[in-house]
């Protein structure tokens, strides 16, 4: 099984929530947290483990760097750490890479889609894997730039780490916009390559624009275009875990509450009235 | 070009915004500024979460920009951005607009020190008990230490330019300086004879050649209180 | 007693006192904690955004920048002409 998530919508949880999480249990279904933020000890894996006590959590690395010159050994300890204390309903990372000698660059870098990049890729999953004993989720990056003369479209490189590892997917349907605005990628296209029934989460969220760039802020409410997208992936994927993030701009709770019961319902309908 | 070829190739259009670059397909090319801005953005934004007093000091603008010119200047080591920073108080120790703040560096140590204390990693502090079995070889034990325990040492009052952002009132004499001990989420003013001992304990030597270390410093230097604070906050992890 | 023996003897009070008190309650500790858990700085680093709404823009760092407007004001009638 590739997570033990309710299949229903979750919130990401960010610190400005973490108190009010703890002490009022709003009914949310699941958390997704940064698994970065909960490394070693002390009051943030604290509070995690209070607020697990009560709620099925989502680990979502942002860190790991998977498609990196190397793996960072003391990373993957700290993760397995916070796997063992958590014992988390899902643990994720994303198809991006961040280190190159020594040298690490703090964001989510594309992996070019070149010859190579199955063999890089799944090696690391594996690894990971290996490592945590479980299977982790890959999820798909929004995208600034395009690598010249790939050979690859994303989906069909997650089509080929899931064949090769058995990791799962997170399909971020609002990164699919974001790259389609930026770089004319068809999100379509996308979704016909990917092999939805390895589909573990979803992600929506929303992003901004600055100088007719969509850059993925996570600070804005999902766009029409993402809702539309939306729609079409979970009425073949039917029942799923479809996650809420937002990161900027960042609500007082309640009124995320309201986002979060908006998304469960529209959801709800959609499985509702799709046929079985 | 292969995989690895790529990714050295998209790190130099990284670093190198200047240069010509070949990897990145050429419609796309000047996004590699949102990149660039998202490193130095994501850094800037750790650095302030790591260097509260720092930040309080200079305020918003001049922290800004130069986390801009320490980020362009010093590379990360790690992609956790909990670890960004390691090298900020030997910046500003050097930085020419910080010179006017000769307490500024210090002030960056102890912040950074509470950062580190704040994600260390959790140990169970030894009871009192299990160390009062051990009476009669004591003075040859070796007490490991929990690794949130760090000490700054300056000459300039450290501690209370912290609290001073933390409830406190400023200091009344800038030129007197303070010896802290910072541990998980607390930390106290200490004179020089328990820092020398806990220097000592925390360099592995035995309690004894730790115990003179404070006298050497201090002729009447009891351990007691020393003693007593790593027990009650759980500061002893293991006996060797 | 020699020196030795009066710092070896103190910590050994020390440890014994200690000894005999109740354990320091964990949770009440752990719950002191809770109150001073700092943002996530990684927060940041997701989905290729920044957590500032500069992304596209260049930046250049200013001279003018480098006026503190920030407590340090408060310290400079303290600090001896250098």
């Amino acid at each position: 099984m590739l997570t033990s998530l309710p299949l229903c919508a979750g919130l990401g949880l960010r610190s400005p929530h973490i108190q009010a999480v703890i002490q009022d249990q709003p009914p949310v279904a699941w958390w997704e947290v940064h698994s970065e933020n909960y490394f070693g000890g002390g009051a943030p894996i604290a509070a995690l483990e209070k607020i697990r006590a009560n709620y099925p959590i989502s680990l979502h690395g942002v860190a790991m760097g998977l498609g990196s010159s190397t793996l960072d050994s003391l990373h993957l300890k700290q993760l397995k750490t916070l796997v063992d204390r958590i014992e988390p309903a899902a643990v994720s990372e994303h198809l991006a890479w961040n280190r190159l000698n020594q040298h690490a660059y703090a964001d989510l870098l594309p992996v070019p889609r070149l010859e190579g990049v199955i063999e890089q890729l799944s090696e690391r999953i594996n690894l990971v894997q290996d490592f945590l004993q479980r299977p982790i989720l890959i999820e798909n990056v929004s995208s600034y730039i395009q690598f010249a003369d790939e050979i690859y479209l994303e989906s069909e490189v997650l089509a080929q780490l899931v064949a090769q590892t058995g990791c799962g997917l997170i399909l971020d349907v609002n990164n699919l916009i974001v790259s389609q605005i930026n770089l004319g990628i068809d999100p379509y296209l996308e979704l016909a390559h990917l092999p939805l029934k390895s589909v573990g989460e979803i992600h929506i969220a929303g992003f901004e624009l600055f100088d007719g760039v969509a850059i993925d802020t996570h600070g804005a409410a999902p766009t029409p275009a993402v809702w539309q997208l939306l729609d079409v992936v979970i009425q073949q994927t039917g029942p799923i875990p479809v996650l809420l993030e937002r990161d900027n701009h960042i609500p007082a709770l309640n009124e995320l509450m309201l986002d979060y019961q908006h998304l469960n319902a529209h959801c709800a309908a959609i499985w509702q009235g799709a046929k079985p | 070009m292969n995989y690895l070829q790529a990714l050295t190739e998209f790190a130099r259009a990284i670093n190198e915004p200047n240069t010509a670059n070949t990897a990145i397909s050429p419609a796309t090319q000047a996004n590699m500024t949102v990149y660039r801005n998202n490193i130095r953005l994501n850094r800037a934004n750790a650095l302030k979460l790591a260097y509260p007093t720092v930040l309080a000091l200079l305020g918003e603008e001049f922290f800004m920009a130069m986390a801009d010119v320490y980020t362009q200047s010093t590379a990360s080591t790690s992609a956790n951005l909990h670890q960004e920073g390691h090298l900020l108080a030997e910046f500003i120790a050097q930085f020419a607009p910080t010179q006017a703040y000769p307490y500024l560096s210090d002030v960056a140590q102890l912040d950074w020190a509470m950062h580190q204390a704040h994600y260390a990693d959790d140990h169970v502090g030894l009871s009192a008990a299990i160390l009062a079995e051990q009476a009669q070889s004591l003075a040859q034990l070796k007490l490991l230490l929990h690794p949130a325990l760090q000490i700054i040492e300056s000459k300039w009052p450290i501690a209370s330019l912290f609290a001073m952002h933390h409830g406190g009132a400023k200091p009344q004499d800038l030129y007197r300086g303070e010896c802290v001990l910072v541990w998980r989420d607390q930390y106290q003013i200490i004179d020089a004879a328990p820092a020398a001992f806990f220097l000592a304990l925390m360099q592995q030597l035995t309690l004894e050649e730790a115990l003179l270390a404070g006298a050497a410093v201090d002729a009447g230097f009891d351990p007691a209180s020393s003693l007593s604070l790593l027990l009650e906050q759980q500061l002893i992890i293991a006996l060797a | 007693m020699n020196n030795k023996s009066i710092l070896l003897a103190s910590a050994m009070v020390a440890v014994l006192a200690a000894a005999a008190q109740p354990a320091l309650a964990a949770d009440a500790a752990k719950e002191k904690c809770f109150g001073v858990a700092k943002a996530g700085a990684n927060d940041c680093a997701a989905n290729g955004h920044a957590c500032a709404g500069q992304a596209g823009a260049s930046m250049d760092p200013k001279e003018w920048k480098y006026v503190a407007k920030g407590t340090c004001t408060e310290m400079k009638g303290m600090l001896k002409a250098m």
